[in-house]
């Protein structure tokens, strides 16, 4: 039994002290539905498959987090995208809610909130159960879409994805109105969250490096971000930023956010300390195809040279994967993984 | 008006930007020192117990609640502000006016976190005490070992302060394991409790001479000079924050509405006793809810039902839970007798020459350290003063007080207050209240 | 006058030499009746205490209670309700070393004095008189019961505190050690707790105790000296769990296994006597040996249980 729970442990990293050792957060998500045995379908659509999957998953590891995560769609289907549930895949964006910009403009958004939209009843459902289980011991995550990636999703992908990269300065405009559209509507989601009990956690997947530019994110990407965040603070809460793939082009865009922790994919952390470490509590970023592929001898090795690394940063680190963990990934990969980030993430407590 | 946890949540999204930012500890003026959060704050890191309970909806307690939940965080930044924490167990309430006489010196009770068990709904703590093999049969108050052990709920100590003599068992047994935990590397004082008996000069030179030598000990921790003039301010500035509690409780248990519920009662009551860590801010935390109870009286508004009967509530119910469920079903706590009478009451400096005596004669008044009989006298005071017509006593199992004391209370108060009394006992954490015990205090606040 | 009492720091060369006439209250016998002012968790000891006293067991005009844990410092006021014509003296002892708490205890030593004799001047003689007495009649006792099987020695030592006597060694068979030795220590030890001696002694030869009903009430002898000084003696210098810090407690227990080669622990505390329970923990660091904790409330009912948990210490 270790001294503290992962809440305590947490508690302390917020409040700028060394806790007992780092936290460990492989980002276990559909992967719980993999060793409960549950159908994928089951895991995104019903609440209390996706909490007994984490619950189970907690059982197992031993993590320091519980996270509730489908997909990042989640926000884009509650205003009207039309996903499909495939049995043994995640939600898939089957008919976008508007073809383009200019089918927007003429339907425009019903963004008009209530908690029965969607599929959130999933989320709610599955903080409920986690929250009164587990919910003393560990803190609970609940990853929401930034408004950025709702947009993305509430079009035809490779649309809005041009009309992002080269607006003339109607479609700047037009862009703007409906991303603050979707960012009240998302803070109302944060607000339902939050009363039961989770703390959002903000992805931006389609922010990465890897989709769009510096200069787009800065534009369309960030400043909705940022709203969210100056929510999250309106609250005191401490606000994690998960931005999925390479994000090394704008690590100076990045170092403007008002997050408190920051959570980075493909990157080199390390490198990224230098520049991060002062302002932000660094999350990752272990490589989620070789969590995936790698054997549990190389997984311990990389990781330890990650965590002696990493753990001196100056605000505090949380081991992590770079992503989620790939839903098939042997158990056993995932042991080493989360043995040896504690123990060489150990602090003199 | 009482609210529930989500209903918070709404009101919040009304509070403007910079309201939420003007309210901060230490007087400071960096982001980090800000406390205006709602339940759903604390909730999130762990509090569970808050879905449950009922809030008073005006700012001043929101400030309140969000003043008494960061507290741990609070004392960690103290710490590194490079103030001196100082740990204060067992006497609640004697030596607080003594240490906020140094500008570098907080103090603190860690037997308030007694409590944390209950607002989290969680048994990590008492695991840990089970550990070290702290029997179960043994007093809530066991689970402040393990806080110590945990080092997450307040910074190292620069300075531990035990007190014991006249004073629970199990408390004392506590305080001797983590006197075992830090014997090495933490300077801790072990101070004598006096009983109040008819002649009272020996106890109040034993005080006396308690208090002057803490306060030798604080002044080379603080690397101040504790002079007179700076003790008796010290001492007029609890004696403000005493006077101010005094008139709100008044207002309150005199009022024919109630204008404010018993769980902000309790918190503020509470408050006494080290002022949640930071005497200034709580010191307009106070006031703020005096000047809003006498708002509420003049508009003759209330948060409860006019016919919601008076009662008085001794011993603290370790469990929050238990007050809202009282009010919920047609009651009011007009009077308390939460065993921290020492921490209520003017430290009389007009009287002495040398302020050490007026602390110890003001400790004197300590619920626990008399006979039962005046203790029982002490809530028939606040039966008649209240008009209550009944009183309940909450105890605790493994509490040594409540073994020997319980019935005796009962005793002298149905004899000569002539009101009931309801004993109830509170069981160890839960989300809800035992049936058994709701229709207990269901059937006597009908018989009322 | 009689006077009862229980608490190893009662001065009871001080009683006598007031002329009073001190019996040490430990109960043989347990009575079902008990008082409404115990509640269920109240030390099973005092409970017992209030029904041999309401039986009256012994023959006694008063009680003389210290403060030295909360159910004793809280007795005096249940037996004024109960038993109204028993005279309750009530001393404050400190619970701490502290130097101004012993002035306090002092002063109110000298306003009990006072209430029997106030030439302060012959009580010193007396007392002096009373404390080489009883100091030579525990150093007799010693001779007598040292080498005695635990069981005989703890009845030679009630008897001894009962009535004075002290038997003649010829009558008396040594203790033979030839099982691993144990120490036993534990809250007021009283006949009523001897059945257990026998279960030990299947298993363990208990070569020390630290009751203060059996070896500790004779290990300590004060000074012939002046009342200050003898009443610094107690304050200061017997050990016992329930003072604050309690090292000197654990210090004494340290000589007892140096010098009788202790392997194991085992305390035998009464149900809801935290000063003994919360201990298990700091026995075993502080003293470095296995410690074994069983806990009674006078009932037999676990007696099975007991024995079981006895014999997997034996075997551990």
């Amino acid at each position: 039994m270790e001294i503290l729970t992962s809440r305590e442990r947490f508690n302390l990293l917020v409040f700028d002290e060394v806790p007992d050792r780092i936290l460990v957060f492989p980002l276990i998500t559909n992967h719980s539905a993999y060793i409960s045995n549950y159908s994928i379908k089951d895991y995104y659509t019903k609440g209390e498959i996706l909490a007994q999957a984490q619950i189970n998953a907690y059982e197992v590891y031993q993590t320091d987090f519980l996270s509730v995560f489908s997909e990042v769609g989640i926000i884009a289907e509650a205003l009207g995208s039309y996903f499909e549930y495939p049995e043994e895949d995640l939600p898939k964006l089957k008919k976008p809610l508007f073809s383009n910009l200019k089918d927007y403009c003429e339907r425009k958004l019903d963004w008009e909130y209530n908690e029965g939209k969607g599929r959130f009843y999933l989320y709610f459902d599955a903080i409920k159960i986690l929250y009164k289980t587990l919910g003393d011991i560990l803190p609970i995550l609940a990853y929401v879409p930034a408004p950025f990636t709702t947009l993305a999703l509430l079009f035809e992908q490779t649309e809005i994805l041009k009309e992002v990269s080269f607006p003339n300065r109607e479609k700047r405009k037009i862009l703007k109105e409906l991303l603050s559209l979707i960012t009240n509507f998302t803070i109302q989601f944060i607000k339902s969250i939050i009363n039961y009990g989770a703390l959002p956690i903000i992805v931006d997947p389609l922010a990465s490096g890897s989709v769009i530019s510096p200069k787009t994110y800065k534009n369309f990407a960030f400043p909705y971000e940022e709203k969210l965040i100056n929510y999250l603070h309106r609250y005191d809460l401490d606000v994690i930023l998960h931005i999925c793939g390479n994000t090394q082009i704008y690590l100076k865009e990045l170092n403007e956010s008002t997050a408190d922790l920051l959570s980075l994919d493909k990157i080199n952390l390390i490198s990224a300390k230098r520049f991060l470490g002062d302002k932000f509590r660094l999350i990752g970023n272990f490589d989620t195809t070789e969590i995936l592929l790698l054997s549990p001898e190389e997984i311990r090795k990389k990781v330890r040279n990650l965590v002696l690394k990493m753990k001196d940063n100056k605000k505090g680190y949380i081991l992590a994967t770079g992503c989620e963990v790939p839903f098939s990934t042997p158990k056993e990969n995932l042991f080493a993984f989360i043995e040896e980030g504690k123990r060489w993430g150990k602090y003199k407590f | 008006m009482r609210v529930d946890f989500s209903t918070w949540n709404e009101l919040f999204q009304n509070i403007p930007e910079r309201i939420i930012k003007r309210y901060k500890y230490y007087k400071r003026k960096e982001d980090w020192a800000r406390y205006l959060s709602p339940p759903q704050t604390f909730a999130i890191y762990g509090m569970r117990h808050l879905m449950s309970l009922k809030f008073d909806s005006s700012l001043e307690c929101l400030r309140l609640w969000g003043f008494v939940f960061n507290e741990t965080e609070r004392l960690f930044r103290a710490k590194q502000i490079n103030k001196k924490i100082i740990a204060v167990m067992g006497d609640l309430g004697g030596i607080p006016p003594i240490i906020y006489s140094f500008k570098s010196l907080i103090g603190f009770y860690p037997d308030c976190l007694w409590w944390q068990p209950f607002f989290s709904e969680n048994y990590n703590l008492f695991e840990i005490t089970a550990k070290a093999s702290f029997p179960e049969t043994s007093c809530y108050s066991r689970v402040v070992y393990a806080t110590f052990l945990k080092k997450a709920y307040f910074p190292k100590p620069d300075l531990i302060i035990a007190s014991t003599g006249a004073s629970c068992d199990d408390y004392s047994c506590v305080m001797q394991k983590i006197n075992n935990l830090f014997y090495k590397n933490t300077q801790f004082i072990w101070l004598e409790i006096p009983p109040r008996k008819e002649k009272r000069e020996g106890a109040i030179k034993l005080l006396k001479e308690n208090y002057q030598k803490v306060a030798k000990i604080l002044s080379e921790i603080a690397e101040e000079k504790l002079t007179m003039e700076k003790l008796i301010l010290g001492i007029k500035r609890v004696n403000l924050i005493r006077r101010n509690y005094q008139k709100l409780k008044e207002l309150v248990g005199r009022s024919e509405i109630a204008p404010l519920g018993s769980l902000e009662m309790l918190l503020l009551e509470f408050g006494n006793l080290h002022f949640y860590s930071d005497i200034f801010e709580w010191q307009k935390i106070l006031l703020g809810i005096l000047n809003l109870v006498k708002k509420r009286i003049k508009n003759n508004e209330g948060v409860l039902n006019k016919e919601n009967k008076k009662i008085v509530w001794a011993t603290p119910p370790a469990d929050p839970l238990y007050l809202i469920y009282l009010e919920d079903n047609g009651a009011r706590i007009v009077g308390s007798e939460y065993i921290i009478n020492q921490a209520l009451q003017i430290i009389p400096i007009e009287k002495y020459k040398n302020p050490f005596f007026a602390l110890a004669e003001s400790y004197l008044s300590a619920s626990l350290i008399g006979k039962t009989k005046e203790r029982a006298e002490l809530i028939i005071k606040e039966i008649k003063k209240y008009q209550a017509k009944g009183v309940i006593i909450s105890q605790i199992f493994g509490a040594s007080h409540c073994a020997y004391e319980t019935e005796i209370l009962k005793e002298e108060i149905e004899e000569k207050a002539r009101v009931p009394v309801l004993i109830i006992d509170i069981p160890h954490p839960s989300s809800e209240i035992p049936l058994q015990t709701k229709t207990r205090i269901n059937a006597f606040i009908e018989n009322l | 006058m009689r006077i009862g009492y229980f608490c190893l720091y009662t001065p009871i060369e001080l009683l006598k030499a007031l002329s009073l006439k001190p019996i040490r209250l430990i109960p043989s016998q347990k009575f079902d009746l008990t008082s409404k002012y115990f509640r269920y968790d109240a030390c099973p000891f005092l409970k017992n205490l209030f029904s041999n006293l309401i039986n009256k067991s012994w023959k006694t005009d008063g009680i003389f209670l210290l403060s030295l844990c909360d159910g004793q410092r809280r007795l005096g006021e249940i037996l004024k309700r109960e038993i109204p014509n028993l005279k309750v003296y009530e001393i404050y002892f400190p619970r701490t070393y502290n130097f101004s708490a012993f002035k306090l205890y002092y002063e109110e030593m000298l306003n009990f004095i006072k209430t029997f004799e106030k030439d302060l001047n012959l009580i010193n003689k007396r007392l002096k008189e009373e404390v080489k007495i009883l100091n030579q009649k525990k150093k007799d006792l010693i001779k007598v019961v040292n080498n005695l099987n635990f069981l005989d020695k703890a009845e030679i030592i009630k008897n001894f505190w009962e009535t004075g006597e002290i038997p003649s060694l010829n009558f008396l068979k040594p203790r033979i050690i030839e099982k691993e030795k144990i120490l036993l220590l534990g809250s007021y030890f009283t006949p009523l707790d001897w059945g257990i001696i026998s279960m030990i002694e299947k298993y363990f030869t208990i070569v020390a105790d630290s009751f203060c009903t059996v070896s500790r009430g004779i290990d300590f002898y004060p000074p012939v000296s002046n009342l200050k000084n003898y009443l610094f003696f107690y304050f200061s210098k017997i050990p016992c769990i329930l003072r604050r810090p309690n090292r000197n407690f654990y210090n004494y227990l340290k000589r007892k296994i140096r010098k009788y080669e202790i392997k194991k622990i085992i305390l035998y505390s009464l149900k809801f006597c935290d000063n003994f329970s919360f201990e298990k923990e700091s026995l075993k660091s502080f003293l470095r040996l296995p410690v074994l904790n069983i806990e009674s409330d006078y009932s037999e009912v676990n007696t099975l249980q007991m024995e079981t948990r006895i014999a997997a210490f034996y075997e551990s």
